[in-house]
């Protein structure tokens, strides 16, 4: 991160949603979808003509690229279509050009070969004068995206019979004249002997019927199956069975697991049930053990308790907690490309170590899985052959997963003690790359296990010292850990590493002021501005500073600034008001702060900071309002929770 | 505390800003003849449910973002509104071209029409295709019944409609909270068979200006409607057929694996295999076999092989793949064909998102693998994506130049195009020489090729552009300004891409060279993205409002579309892309010149549109 030319996102925003929207993109939305390739058709004046439906070539296949040729010889330029979407090879004949006579086009096809030139003559220039128009060409290899067309030039010629003349310019720098060229032929030329082929366009009949694809696909015999190239470690449950007897997955480690998600209301997954039970004997046999997990809403146990009940289900029938979904959610989201929630009922295939070896998304028979526990706990090289559904050759590195990518799909839904596992195997698999120690380091920073956290992120320091997230961890941590003196050496590498590092800089501020030298902490954000004049946060945190050392003219000045530059600022108003309550004038702060709020009804803070004004003159009630209306537009917000619960007041 | 770092490939990202913003509607109407595979795998035969994540994602906040109206952007809930009622116009028409009831419908009481009558102006008619264009006749009104009349003899043309697409280019509105006029420039494309069984396709493509006002009862209708622009085209039988299925059809690989969406593969296997939701793989023509028909290979994405065809004649090709033994299953970006090393048969150079890879044709029908070919200065830093070959050095071999396009993960440089309009911290392409056999060096350096050289790069095309026999090279880049490096003659290169007004700031994806009005000069045609959305907000005066004039001009040129430069006789270029009328390439990708009739006049497709998905709003 720390080489970006223009530190010109400090808030880590942009980044942010560059992420998003990748993952967005992954999921099931569409961007720039349903769009059709363009045909333009030049007018012979300067100008062209939108000819894409009349010519059938406007296809909504998110096309990337196409490789024009002369694929049946018969003198004009077919097409193979490239896409993303079905289907993603096309074929195209043209029957554009090839009119019936009288009104059929002329054409000449020419494929030259070097001698002094490079054999394919690339780079050579062809003139031909028909007509009384003259049309250049050159020969080229790779063009448009991602494409290469044919090497042989085809010169449509409109109505005219002869060629007056042909030039061609070598790369070498050699340039031959040709007058006997024949209409309506393929000819090859070679550098320094002329015209040494010729052949008439082909002329076989077209068909020219389109025939609709066979559609058959050899379909596997486990369609919906899918085996990781990668073994994932299955995150950690610990849940009740329907007798309120507790079960932790570190105990059914040793064998194998085959893990079922289900839900009463879903009828295949009852059928799916059922069937397992039918088979237990089978699956006891190759030693798999069974758990059923119910994803049910928690007032519906009783019922998951009666089908286990009259089914007489004999293995463990557990209820999800609230953590449960989400982890397998992420985890099924994650491990596919496209990434969609978990739906029921899936399975997952766990080996003996506690790690998903396959998932089976819809009803998975238990000769299926039989057959699957037999393959378990292979090399890399055979799981990477049995995934890939094809035959072919890997000439680079093969593919590995990113353990952190599920990690931090984890951590950023706060399942901070299932991401550990991740960002402990992408250490293992990467033990060089500084992003997974700081990853793992900023798990445990969020767990609270400061020395290793503070381990984590020196050993991302270690391999690379340039590296502005990690110093500033690194400081966070050290200012629990080790007095403020060796965090402010990190926050300034922080900033040194990258200058427009707003946290950084307010780090230190926090830092020096906590270690007593408010004076030092003023000039870190005096000089954080100078260097970033656009970022507010630094003067609303200059402001809250002084406010704090009972400077409340220079306060306000600051947050005046802060205002002045982003009129709209709900941060700076809120500081505002704080002073005004700070002053006294309680009134003004409570207007200031309404009147922000009726602007700006999403400003979370400034909630915060009413309920606080009220409740600083005792006006319980007015304070609680405030959180409430809160609360009524971010029901989940645990800190307004908290803080209602202290204000005495309930939901 | 800095959240963690998702180390996964970005792909290609664009319009980021924008969408923080606001979302747009694209497209409004949909071609019923259209079927792509949506990748809409979700398995019938299970259920959803929706686990309550304790946090919500940084996803979900920017998917709650996108409703437009939330934001600065006011007219864009309009425009939104306004679309939505257009598509189900387009609906209608789908439905019962001829029933005036649906257009009469969105007329209001005091309507009036301009632009209906004019005269036609024919661009062309032979026995595959007529055009005509429409020039409207200067200020001419009409009220509500002549133009029910004119609607219905447009829509008579038709036996069907098959695509009926409106999409608004801009709008504008009334100031205030909730405003009650409006207008908006429609971009409109109607194509279906003509009335009577025959094999005619008739499409009626143009711009229309719209202005609405709101009902008391919150109805939008339309008071003028005035033709800015129109052209109808009417194309007799099919003027490209599809014939993939014969022509493919009898190889297995064909159904198994050619036919298959990117979607298909990312719902059924391991994400940690690699197959990328961009569908960045590309396909090349070639005379593999020499015997004077061109063959193709097919660039796949990672952990499927890729795949060459040999021309047997008359539209039949046989897979070939595993013969030849190039059924590489590294995630590909192209393959580039040609004879490499000199030996008078036909090489190929397979680019992978990781690093390039020679196969040398053995005369026999076989590909050998060439270890070591490459000598490169460091390794690529980031995916490769087009590659080119020329003879820049005039030795008489190919020599090789790759694009890169974004960092690899971990490499500690930010992933994001920063500054969005105009990124600078892309990995470094190469200029790779041949020594003659076939191996090459990197000369990215020594050749001055290193300068400018940091951008998000999708394609390149060499070309003699200014007649001096020495090739010269044209590199488009995401995000920014494109490169055009002159050859000097020694060996080296120099950028001048801004002398000679070729930068073309904007989404660059696609360069390629022809002469497209015969002067014998050659022009210059890249791609880039023609988005409606990216006009309609960027357009706004709320869009950056805050930014200076110039950098909102970039990003306006973000989404203005393709460019196309006439070359001049002093060697430099003067856009005349408007005036050609070749910029709406939609979400472009390869954009090239070929003749499509044979008239001796170079045409043009584009190949575009970025990711359909099952949701069928776009982002």
């Amino acid at each position: 991160m720390s080489r970006s030319p223009q530190g010109s996102d400090p808030s880590g925003q942009y980044e942010t949603a560059w992420t998003a929207i990748t993952e967005l993109i992954h999921g099931a939305s569409s961007w720039s979808g349903r769009e059709r390739n363009i045909a333009y058709l030049n007018n012979g004046d300067g100008t062209f003509s939108d000819i894409s439906g009349a010519s059938g070539l406007d296809f909504v296949d998110d096309s990337r690229a196409y490789a024009g040729a002369d694929f049946d010889g018969d003198g004009d330029t077919d097409l193979v279509l490239k896409s993303r979407n079905e289907p993603g090879i096309r074929v195209l004949r043209n029957d554009f050009a090839m009119s019936e006579a009288p009104a059929r086009n002329n054409a000449i096809a020419i494929r030259a070969r070097g001698s002094a030139s490079n054999r394919d003559a690339i780079g050579a220039r062809i003139t031909v004068l028909a007509g009384g128009i003259t049309a250049i060409k050159t020969i080229g290899a790779g063009s448009g995206f991602l494409s290469q067309h044919s090497k042989e030039t085809v010169f449509g010629l409109g109505q005219a019979e002869r060629v007056d003349k042909l030039r061609i310019e070598w790369p070498s720098g050699a340039e031959e004249v040709h007058t006997d060229v024949p209409v309506n032929f393929r000819i090859e030329v070679v550098e320094g002997s002329g015209v040494v082929s010729s052949q008439a366009f082909s002329t076989a009949t077209r068909r020219l019927e389109s025939l609709e694809a066979d559609q058959d696909r050899t379909e596997s015999s486990d369609p919906h199956g899918i085996w990781l190239v990668e073994p994932v470690p299955a995150p950690r449950w610990r849940l009740a069975d329907t007798r309120g007897v507790a079960h932790d997955s570190a105990d059914y480690r040793g064998s194998p697991l085959l893990l079922n998600v289900w839900a009463t209301w879903c009828p295949p997954c009852r059928e799916e049930l059922r069937g397992l039970r039918e088979h237990i004997g089978k699956l006891d046999q190759a030693g798999l053990q069974v758990v059923a997990v119910s994803v049910d809403d928690s007032d519906r146990s009783a019922a998951v308790a009666q089908f286990a009940g009259e089914e007489d289900l004999t293995f463990p029938v557990l209820l999800a907690d609230s953590e449960f979904p989400s982890a397998y959610s992420l985890l099924k989201r994650h491990l596919l490309s496209r990434q969609t929630e978990l739906r029921i009922p899936t399975t997952f295939l766990v080996n003996s170590d506690g790690y998903v070896e396959k998932i089976y998304e819809g009803v998975v028979a238990a000769d299926q899985v039989v057959a699957d526990t037999e393959l378990l706990g292979e090399t890399y090289e055979r799981r990477l052959a049995r995934v890939t559904p094809f035959d072919g050759l890997w000439f680079g590195s093969r593919p590995r997963r990113n353990h952190a990518e599920l990690g931090a799909a984890l951590l950023e839904r706060g399942l901070v003690d299932l991401a550990v596992p991740y960002f402990e195997r992408s250490v293992a698999t990467t033990p060089h790359a500084p992003d997974s120690h700081y990853n793992l380091g900023t798990a445990y920073l969020r767990q609270g296990r400061l020395e290793e956290a503070r381990g984590s992120f020196e050993r991302a320091l270690q391999w690379n010292q340039d590296y502005p997230e990690a110093h500033n961890s690194l400081g966070v941590v050290l200012t629990h850990l080790a007095g403020h003196e060796e965090a402010i050496t990190h926050f300034h590498a922080a900033i040194a590493s990258r200058g427009s590092y707003s946290k950084a800089i307010g780090n230190l501020a926090t830092a020096y002021e906590r270690a007593g030298k408010p004076e030092r902490a003023v000039r870190a954000l005096e000089a954080g501005i100078d260097a970033n004049p656009g970022d507010l946060t630094l003067w609303n945190r200059l402001g809250t500073l002084h406010a704090r050392r009972n400077d409340l003219s220079a306060a306000e000045r600051s947050f005046r600034e802060a205002l002045r530059k982003d009129p709209a600022g709900a941060e700076a108003v809120t500081n505002l008001a704080l002073l005004d309550a700070q002053r006294g004038n309680i009134a003004a702060a409570v207007d200031r702060l309404e009147g922000l709020l009726k602007e700006q009804p999403d400003a979370a803070r400034a909630y915060f900071a009413l309920a606080q004004v009220h409740a600083s003159v005792g006006n319980r009630a007015a304070a609680r309002d405030a959180i409430a209306d809160l609360l009524a537009r971010y029901p989940d917000h645990r800190e307004a929770q908290r803080m209602l619960a202290q204000l005495g007041g309930t939901q | 505390m800095a959240t963690a770092k998702l180390s996964r490939p970005l792909g290609r990202m664009r319009r980021s800003t924008l969408v923080l913003v606001s979302q747009a509607l694209l497209v409004l109407g949909t071609g019923s003849g259209m079927k792509p595979a949506l990748g809409n795998d979700d398995l019938d035969i299970s259920y959803s449910f929706a686990p309550r994540y304790r946090a919500v994602s940084a996803a979900d906040r920017i998917a709650a973002k996108v409703d437009s109206g939330l934001d600065v952007f006011a007219a864009e809930a309009v425009g939104e509104r306004l679309a939505k009622r257009l598509g189900e116009f387009g609906d209608q028409l789908k439905q019962s071209p001829g029933n005036s009831d649906s257009v009469a419908a969105l007329l209001g009481d005091s309507f009036a029409a301009s632009g209906w009558r004019g005269h036609e102006e024919e661009v062309r008619s032979d026995s595959r295709l007529r055009l005509v264009r429409e020039v409207a006749l200067d200020g001419q009104t009409i009220g509500r019944e002549a133009f029910l009349s004119e609607f219905g003899s447009l829509m008579a043309e038709y036996g069907r409609i098959d695509t009926a697409e409106f999409k608004i280019v801009r709008v504008e509105a009334e100031t205030g909270r909730d405003p009650a006029r409006a207008r908006t420039a429609v971009r409109f494309d109607l194509v279906g068979p003509a009335g009577e069984p025959n094999s005619k396709v008739v499409q009626q493509t143009g711009e229309w200006v719209l202005d609405w006002s709101r009902t008391p009862g919150g109805e939008w209708l339309v008071d003028h409607w005035n033709v800015l622009e129109r052209t109808r085209g009417v194309g007799v039988g099919t003027l490209f057929v599809d014939v993939s299925a014969q022509a493919l059809g009898a190889n297995p690989s064909y159904a198994s694996q050619l036919r298959v969406s990117v979607d298909h593969w990312r719902s059924r296997l391991d994400g940690a295999l690699g197959v990328d939701v961009y569908g960045h793989h590309g396909v090349t023509a070639g005379d593999i076999d020499g015997d004077g028909d061109d063959d193709f290979y097919v660039s796949q994405p990672s952990g499927l092989p890729n795949r060459m065809f040999r021309n047997d004649g008359g539209l039949a090709f046989t897979d070939i793949t595993n013969g030849a033994g190039v059924g590489v299953l590294d995630s590909t970006s192209m393959a580039l064909i040609a004879d490499i090393d000199d030996d008078s048969d036909q090489d190929l150079i397979v680019v992978t998102a990781a690093s390039p890879l020679l196969f040398r044709n053995d005369g026999d029908g076989g590909f050998r693998h060439a270890w070591n070919a490459f000598e490169l200065g460091s390794a690529p830093q980031g995916q490769l994506t087009s590659a080119a070959l020329a003879d820049y050095d005039r030795d008489g071999d190919l020599d090789l130049y790759i694009c890169a396009y974004r960092y690899h993960a971990g490499t500690g440089v930010r992933h994001a195009p920063t500054p969005y309009h105009d990124a600078n911290n892309g990995p470094p392409n190469f200029l790779l020489r041949n020594s003659g056999d076939g191996t090459f060096e990197d000369v990215t350096r020594v050749s001055g090729l290193n300068v400018n050289n940091s951008r998000f790069s999708f394609a390149a095309a060499w070309q003699d552009y200014d007649g001096d026999s020495r090739p010269d090279l044209y590199v488009a880049n995401d995000f920014g300004r494109n490169n055009l490096y002159r050859n000097n003659g020694d060996g080296t290169f120099s950028d001048v891409a801004p002398q000679l007004g070729v930068e073309d700031v904007g989404a660059g994806m696609s360069a390629s060279w022809f002469d497209y009005d015969r002067d014998g000069i050659l022009d210059l045609y890249v791609g880039n993205m023609w988005s409606a959305a990216g006009l309609r907000l960027s357009n706004q005066s709320a869009f950056r409002s805050s930014s200076a004039e110039s950098e909102r001009n970039l990003y306006k040129r973000h989404a203005k579309g393709n460019t196309l430069f006439r070359g001049q006789p002093d060697g430099t270029f003067v856009d005349s892309t408007f005036e050609a009328g070749v910029e709406q390439g939609r979400w472009a990708w390869s954009s090239r010149n070929l003749d499509f009739d044979n008239d001796g006049c170079e045409d043009i497709y584009v190949a575009n549109g970025y990711v359909t998905n099952s949701q069928t709003q776009d982002l």
